[in-house]
Parts: structure tokens; C-alpha cells; sequence
């Protein structure tokens, strides 16, 4: 089964949430899969000696210039304009590139050829019970997607407990993050920046997602709150409530997770992690 | 007259950039405003924008195909880098997934059957608004909507357009969280770049990929500690760990629920508690921050 922690807004707590989850399936294995690869930061919260590190790349299309003819084909059809025809010979633009493979495939004199691009790396480790995965993005490289899907592939066979720790916003880096889960958990907080953006990352998932849809409110800050009121009219479950609690934000900033700020915190991410696996196989 | 652009931006989100940019704007004089947080755009909330103009942006394409011509062969399928095109037993014809689908056209070029064609795809929406504190061009990225950083480059490009006419000498811009594309177009051409950081480990990091994508594109960039007093010991090692980088401090914020309050009133913090110890600090990172811009 595989559970998404998204949310529309940046900080609501998706990192510490997820984690939480993890740590509150104490006894299975399970996969941990970071997907914010601009911003990943679980591993704070699991520490880990040595990961095992991979090189992630996109195949980058190179032209043989010997062999180019200046025909103009793959200028005139490229979409994302990445390449481009200078005194009679095609040139890339590798930041626009988004490896499609349709200039190597339409050039008629067979002078594109391609390589290994790399954009980012792939941080694997076990910890306990937890397989982690993490991408990350290089800097100055601007493809996530890329990155995110090859997180993903990891557990993709795998029939173990996966929960997904998704980027902030609701363009397509969430969307590929949340793509092929069964559960998407919605942290908001108690703000009306929060609530406006819980709008936003619910509507982008009416668009295209069919599995069980809740949410948690983290930050809870009852007097002012009008993220509750909204989940009851949109019909939303929200299974959790997290007080606006001083320990559970300085644990976080030093990498500890909330579920070992307090036992009662440890017991109900176990009881909510129960009632996302119930729901979603009923 | 030349427009200086200052981006607010952070790595991590929620660290209070929008909180901070719309503080800055209600301090600034003779300012425009851009909202280049397309996905979530947040800045209207506090600002209220009156909406002057919308417009429809429309950019990349998507493949659709044509029941009545395809054959079902599969060649689209086979050759599509995205894993956008499959068949099912639900339909006789080879299906377009939208969401995975990057718009490339490789699978019209190829298909033998001319059965593809390409779209243009509406992405989102733009605006040029009138605030109390002057004009605002934002945007709203339709759910789901692919090429958030073009989305953001023609926010920008309409934003300089407007400074122009209305012989604004700043643009100060609220971005997105991140540091790939919509966060590479917001920061490209501006002249400096604050980074607002909490004191956290996940902060910290992800203010430090900031700064390195800031250098990146040789832009210099600044620093702000908000909520320094959640943990006053970490916030002192983070800031001599980022100043080593020659990463200049503005200054520091305190905690206060006041930003809180000030949001439910739609209001920035300078205008509803300016007496506030956070508001005095954001007026003194201003004064500071106007120095080098």
C-alpha cells in the first residue's frame, strides 16, 4: 500500500508527518521515499552513516557535428526549443532539454546521438525497519520530474508499506509524487494561508486522482480555525489534529521527530496509520 | 529608469517569505509587486487585490489521439519517453495519460496512421491587479498545469513591463519554494536575493541550496533569520555557518503569533501591529536591505 503526504503549502509539517508514520510502523519493513528532491530533508530526521549513492541523468541528445547537415528538422519540430540551427549546424540548449528523444529519432543523417545527462543522485540507506530513499536535485538543474519518477521506480514492485513524502505546491512535481498512491494524507495548519492552499492542492487532486483523500491538520490552533469547518463541507475526513505545541517545533528543528517528543504522539500516528490502511482496503 | 527586482525566496517552504515580501511592500515606496509563487499564490490573501485584468496563459502542448484513425499498433506507446500513452482493455484505441504527458509530439511525428495531433494546453491564468500599496501581477497555475516557470517568466516579464509604465523603481517578488524551474525563472535578472530561513536543520540545508543556485547565477544574496527565537543557539551557529559564505545578515525575527493574526485580517504586519517587536525588526531589515538595492 502506498500513502502520499502532500500539501499545497510549504511547512505544514509533510517531512516531520511522514516520518512520524514511518516510525509508527515500528514492527513491518517499509519504504520511505522523499520526493521534495529540491528541498529533501528526511534524512535529519534518520540519521544514517553511509548511503548508498547513484547518479541520476536524463539522456542528453549530442550532435556529431561531422555528420549534421543543417537541415533544420529538429529545430522546426522541437517543442521546448532546446535545439537550434547556427551556421548549418544544430546546436542544444541542455537546460531546456527535457530528453523526449525526438530530434535523435527524426534526423535523417543519424547526427544526434545521446548521453547520459546527470541532473541529480539517488541517497539510499535502511535504518531499522525503514528503507529511505531520497533524490535529489542538482543545483542549477531545473528538471524535479525526472528525479522523482526514479525515486518512485524503487518501490514500485514492492508490495511493503510505501509512504511518500511529497514537494509542496500543486504543479506537476506533486502530482507525479502522489501518482500511483492509494492514500494521500493533506497537511494543512490552522492559517488562512494554509486553507487557501488545502483548497488548491484538493482541487488539483478532484483532477485526476481516485484513491482515499484525508487530511491533518497540524499546528491546531482551535480559536482561529478554519480549516475544520471546510474539510466538514467538502466532505474531507480530517484524522488528525496536532497542537501548536513549542516541544514538537524544537525537537523538529534539531532532526527529532515528534513521535519521540511524547508517547501520546507516538500512539496516535499508530492509531492514524491503522485507519489509512482500514480505509483504503475497505 | 532602471527597475531593481528583489526576490524573497527560502528553499523550504513555510518560513515566512510571503509574511515577510507583503511587509517589505507595505514598507516600500513607488513599488510593483510580483506573486511568482504560481502553484500557491498567497500574496493576495494579505494584499486584497482589486483584479484589473485577466488573462489565459496558454503554453506546451498535449497529444491527443483520434479513436476513429488509430489502429491500436502501439508504436506511440513504445517510443514515448514519458510513459504518457498506454493501452487498456477498456478501450479498443491507445489512450493519452494528460498528467504524464510533456507535450513533445514525438508520438504524431510517428504515428503511421496520422491518427496524433498536438494541443495547445491552457496552463493557468494571469493577473494585473491594483493593491493599496501599488500595482500586483500574479498568477494561478490551473490544477495540475505543466510549465509553472514559463508561467512565472511571463509574470516577471509583464511585471518589469509595468514598472516601466508606471515608473516604479522596484519590483519586489514572492517566490516559490524549491530551487528548480519555477524558482530558476523567478531569480534569473534580479538584482538581489533575500533568503529567509528558520533555525532548523531542514532549513538551514535548503537555505544553503538557495544560496548556491543565488551564486549560481551570480546573484547576490542576503539573509533573514525568522522565528530566531524558537532555538536563539541554533539560529547563532546557522548564521556564522552562512555568513562564512559570504552571505550578508539583514537581520533577525522574532516568533509572533502577531503574523498569524495580521493574516486573518488581511493585513500586513507593519500595518497591524507596527509596534511589534517582529514589525520593528522587519523595518530595520528594510532600512538595511534598501542600502544595497
Amino acid at each position: 500500500m502506498k500513502i502520499a503526504v502532500a500539501s499545497g503549502k510549504g511547512g505544514t509539517g509533510k517531512t516531520s508527518i511522514a516520518i512520524s508514520l514511518a516510525l509508527a510502523a515500528c514492527s513491518d519493513s517499509l519504504w520511505l521515499l522523499d520526493c521534495d528532491v529540491e528541498a529533501p530533508n528526511l534524512h535529519f530526521f534518520l540519521p544514517t552513516a553511509s548511503p548508498q549513492i547513484e547518479s541520476v541523468g536524463i539522456s542528453m541528445p549530442k550532435v556529431e557535428k561531422t555528420l549534421c547537415n543543417g537541415c533544420d528538422l529538429c529545430t522546426q519540430h522541437c517543442e521546448y526549443k532546446a535545439i537550434a540551427t547556427f551556421n548549418k549546424k544544430a546546436v542544444v540548449f541542455p537546460d531546456l532539454c527535457h530528453a523526449c528523444g525526438l530530434c535523435s529519432y527524426i534526423c535523417p543523417e543519424k547526427a544526434i546521438t545521446e548521453y547520459n545527462h546527470p541532473i541529480g543522485t539517488l541517497r539510499q540507506s535502511t535504518i531499522g525497519h525503514i528503507r529511505l530513499v531520497q533524490g535529489c536535485l542538482d543545483i542549477g538543474s531545473s528538471l524535479s520530474v525526472p528525479i522523482i519518477k526514479k525515486v518512485k521506480e524503487k518501490a514500485l514492485a514492492s508490495s511493503a508499506l510505501v509512504i511518500v513524502d511529497c514537494p509542496p505546491g500543486t504543479s506537476c512535481t506533486m502530482i507525479h509524487s502522489v501518482k500511483d498512491t492509494e492514500a494521500v494524507v493533506l497537511v494543512s495548519d490552522s492559517t488562512p494561508f494554509g486553507l487557501h492552499d488545502l483548497k488548491l492542492a484538493l482541487s488539483t487532486l478532484k483532477s485526476f486522482y481516485s484513491g482515499y483523500i484525508s487530511v491533518i491538520i497540524n499546528r491546531y490552533d482551535q480559536k482561529h480555525d478554519q480549516t475544520e469547518a471546510y474539510c466538514q463541507e467538502e466532505n474531507l475526513p480530517v484524522l488528525l489534529k496536532i497542537p501548536d505545541d513549542q516541544d514538537i517545533a524544537r525537537a523538529y528543528a534539531r532532526g527529532v521527530p515528534m513521535v519521540q517528543v511524547k508517547a501520546s504522539y507516538h500512539d496516535d500516528f499508530k492509531i492514524l496509520l491503522d485507519k489509512l490502511i482500514r480505509k483504503v482496503k475497505s | 529608469m532602471t527597475v531593481k527586482q528583489l526576490l524573497l525566496a527560502s528553499g523550504k517552504g513555510g518560513t515566512g517569505k510571503t509574511s515577510i515580501c507583503a511587509s517589505f511592500v507595505s514598507l516600500a515606496t513607488n513599488v510593483l509587486i510580483a506573486d511568482a509563487d504560481v502553484d500557491a499564490s498567497d500574496l493576495p490573501l494579505l494584499l486584497n487585490p482589486d483584479y484589473r485584468n485577466v488573462e489565459k496563459f496558454f503554453s506546451g502542448k498535449e497529444a491527443l489521439i483520434d479513436p476513429l484513425l488509430c489502429t491500436n499498433c502501439g508504436i506511440c506507446a513504445t517510443h514515448c519517453r514519458f510513459n504518457a500513452i498506454f493501452s487498456s482493455n477498456k478501450s479498443t484505441v491507445h489512450q493519452v495519460d494528460p498528467v504524464a504527458c510533456d507535450g513533445c509530439g514525438l508520438c504524431a511525428l510517428i504515428c503511421p496512421e496520422k491518427a496524433i495531433r498536438l494541443d495547445e494546453r491552457e496552463c493557468g491564468l494571469w493577473y494585473l491587479s491594483q493593491t493599496r500599496f501599488g500595482a500586483m501581477v500574479h498568477a494561478k497555475l490551473h490544477p495540475g498545469g505543466e510549465n509553472s516557470g514559463k508561467l512565472v517568466h511571463l509574470v516577471r516579464q509583464k511585471a518589469i513591463l509595468e514598472a516601466q509604465k508606471n515608473n516604479s523603481s522596484l519590483i519586489i517578488i514572492d517566490g516559490p519554494p524549491g530551487v528548480a524551474c519555477p524558482v530558476i525563472a523567478s531569480i534569473t535578472g534580479c538584482d538581489a536575493v533575500v533568503v529567509v530561513a528558520e533555525p532548523s536543520l531542514s532549513s538551514q540545508h535548503d537555505a544553503d541550496r538557495m544560496i548556491k543556485l543565488a551564486r549560481h547565477f551570480r546573484i547576490p544574496a542576503f539573509l533573514i533569520i525568522n522565528k530566531w527565537d524558537i532555538d536563539e543557539d541554533f539560529s547563532e551557529s546557522m548564521i556564522r555557518s552562512i555568513s562564512n559564505n559570504g552571505v550578508h545578515l539583514l537581520g533577525k525575527i522574532p516568533y509572533d503569533p502577531a503574523f498569524t493574526q495580521a493574516m486573518l485580517q488581511q493585513k500586513t504586519l507593519i500595518e497591524y501591529a507596527p509596534e511589534s517587536q517582529a514589525a520593528r525588526a522587519i523595518s530595520s531589515i528594510w532600512d538595511h536591505l534598501k542600502l544595497f538595492i
